[in-house]
């Protein structure tokens, strides 16, 4: 292990970070605003990237293409919070919480291969060429992966701004603390539980069309980044966007730096593993109560 | 003919998994994303033992049960104390960690799978036909059919379903709920390890795609639809999930792959619809008198309290903070 590898390594971690970053902090607004296991962020998450690929395929400009692919998984995102959670919780709202889990099991399998359906082939990938390298100190990194580390850092400023300045965060941080208390201040959970799922599942769109740029879209592109994401926000534990951010990113770093020592093919499931054991360990209780709150 | 037993042998390797996830969230009141991870596991080390070791059917079948139900043992101990929200991801991260494991480890072939499990004799017959596998999976299906319901009409069974509707009351009438909710989590591991034995030998295969994420919904799509507890409904959700594929690409004519993919999306779309206008499954028992059930539909759209369902029943009312479950 040269100094060089492990530098190389330092940043491509501050890359991975940033897209665990905006992942935890999506997700973990979504959880402790709404109490929505919402796993169908993983097809919100691939349909973004999916419409993003085909539309360049179709001859639309990348930027057209973008905010086409941004604009599939807001809309998706606030269909499933009003036409589906929220009817789901409401007919049984005793055990809303496993309904909606299983709903959302429903909505991304469906949906999963919806997207292949519509759009046949092992994968979609955005037209054009966007694998330039930056040389910086003999370490290399694409400029897609660069861009989207800035993309990432201030994704995550926004969500943090959103949840702490102005009128828009005062009510959500009411509906987070109790719901029927912000009601009765005249302030509706609905219409805040549609914000917030509109702006995580654009969130989490941008972060699949990085990785369409980079890779392939694939229908399945999102579950792995939805189990990241949700285990991140229950690892910060806290309602901090910027601290599950902050999570986020250093276990990025350590993934890639524990490449070093073991198998890049074990490192995910490695890392990810031993955070389920912390999680159960030493989160079970105090993270229930103050991130889920149910 | 041949196509037709062969639809029927999968329905019933099904059936035996979707049991298993029955008898553990239908009766015992606990959520399993892992199931097709235990199914996995049992199908791995059967496939391994009859590829590598040469061992007879029956012998692995029954290494590839224990050894599931004890990494169920495993997977229980935490589960059984820990809150909803905890055992929903601990669960699911199981199942994607185990099919990650299994695709990256050479011993058990990569994303390929381990290919090449031999057709197995049994009683100096070998398994060779769709027809001679027939006879087999149906008794081995109704074995577990029968030792599910004694299970779930036994004592345990009664204690089972006490911790179900209320674990408090349970514990204070000097119910063991650990110790239940950790036997019936053993039990469920061990019956989805028979299942994917048997699906790694009669597929000839064990791959990651047999075990996977989409697997998982394919199971709680056959007991969402049969009823979360209703063992006869289980059969008939099998049915309907396995024979839906084919009914698309025979009667409707659509090609293959798309006849999967539809009916993933069929899968997925009757999961919602369930679980949101007839959470108690389509062949379970209302929990409204006849009469009600109509209006059950308009009474969704009303704010306030819903009625009950079998989720309620499943995992019990979720009081504020569900501090419930998060005692020990």
């Amino acid at each position: 292990m040269s100094l060089h590898n492990a530098a190389e390594q330092l940043v491509n971690g501050i890359t991975i970070g940033a897209t665990y970053a905006v992942l935890g902090a999506s997700l973990g607004i979504i959880i402790s605003v709404t109490k929505r296991f919402h796993f169908a962020y993983a097809w919100t998450y691939a349909a973004g990237g999916y419409v993003t690929a085909v539309a360049t395929e179709r001859g639309l400009p990348l930027i057209v293409a973008v905010i086409l692919g941004v604009l599939t998984a807001t809309v998706l995102g606030i269909a499933i919070e009003a036409g589906i959670y929220r009817q789901v919780a409401t007919a049984a709202p005793d055990s809303a919480l496993l309904n909606v889990f299983i709903a959302a099991l429903g909505i991304t399998i469906a949906g999963e291969n919806a997207l292949e359906l519509l759009w046949p082939g092992p994968g979609r990938s955005v037209s054009g060429n966007y694998s330039q390298v930056v040389r910086f100190h003999g370490i290399y990194v694409t400029r897609v992966a660069l861009i989207a580390t800035l993309v990432c850092a201030v994704i995550v400023a926004l969500l943090t701004g959103l949840l702490r300045y102005g009128r828009l965060s005062r009510s959500i941080r009411a509906v987070r603390a109790d719901p029927d208390l912000a009601q009765a201040f005249g302030i509706r959970a609905e219409p805040v539980y549609l914000i917030i799922f509109a702006v995580c599942s654009a969130c989490g769109a941008i972060l699949a069309i990085f990785a369409t740029l980079e890779l392939t879209a694939t229908s399945d592109m999102g579950t792995d980044p939805v189990l990241y994401g949700i285990i991140i926000a229950f690892v910060a534990g806290s309602r901090s966007p910027a601290l599950m951010g902050l999570v986020g990113l250093v276990i990025g770093i350590l993934q890639s730096l524990s490449t070093l020592f073991v198998s890049a093919a074990w490192t995910e499931p490695a890392i990810f593993g031993l955070l389920i054991v912390y999680v159960l360990a030493v989160r079970n209780r105090s993270t229930a109560m103050e991130l889920v709150s149910f | 003919m041949q196509v037709q037993v062969d639809a029927l042998n999968n329905v019933l390797i099904f059936a035996i998994i979707a049991l298993s996830l029955n008898l553990l969230l239908g009766h015992g009141g606990q959520f399993s994303a892992a199931q097709s991870a235990f199914a996995g596991l049992g199908g791995y080390v059967a496939a391994s033992l009859a590829v590598h070791a040469h061992w007879p059917l029956l012998a692995a079948l029954a290494l590839g049960l224990v050894t599931s139900a004890a990494f169920g043992c495993v997977i229980g101990l935490p589960s059984s104390l820990l809150a909803p929200e905890y055992v929903m991801l601990f669960t699911l991260s199981i199942g994607l960690i185990f099919t990650d494991a299994v695709s990256n480890f050479s011993f058990t072939g990569g994303i390929y799978g381990l290919l090449g499990v031999p057709q197995p004799i049994l009683f100096g017959i070998q398994l060779s036909s769709p027809e001679r596998w027939f006879v087999v999976l149906f008794v081995l299906t109704a074995v577990v059919y029968i030792v599910t319901r004694q299970i779930v009409r036994s004592a345990f069974g009664r204690v089972l379903r006490a911790i179900r509707d209320d674990e408090f009351a349970a514990r204070s009438l000097g119910k063991h709920v650990f110790a239940s909710k950790l036997l019936v989590f053993s039990v469920s591991a061990g019956i989805a390890g028979l299942g994917g034995a048997l699906l790694a030998y009669y597929s000839n295969v064990a791959t990651p795609a047999q075990f996977s994420f989409a697997q998982m919904i394919e199971f709680f799509a056959i007991i969402i639809i049969g009823g979360l507890g209703s063992l006869p409904g289980t059969l008939a959700g099998s049915v309907i999930v396995i024979e839906l594929p084919l009914i698309l690409s025979n009667y409707v004519h659509v090609s293959t792959t798309n006849a999967g993919l539809i009916s993933q999306i069929a899968f997925g779309i009757i999961l919602v619809l369930i679980i949101w206008l007839r959470p108690q499954g389509l062949l379970g028992r209302s929990s409204l008198p006849s009469w009600q059930s109509p209006m059950r539909v308009f009474r969704l759209w009303l704010p306030g309290r819903g009625p009950e369902t079998v989720t309620t029943r499943a995992m019990g009312p979720a009081t504020p903070s569900t501090e419930n479950s998060r005692r020990p």
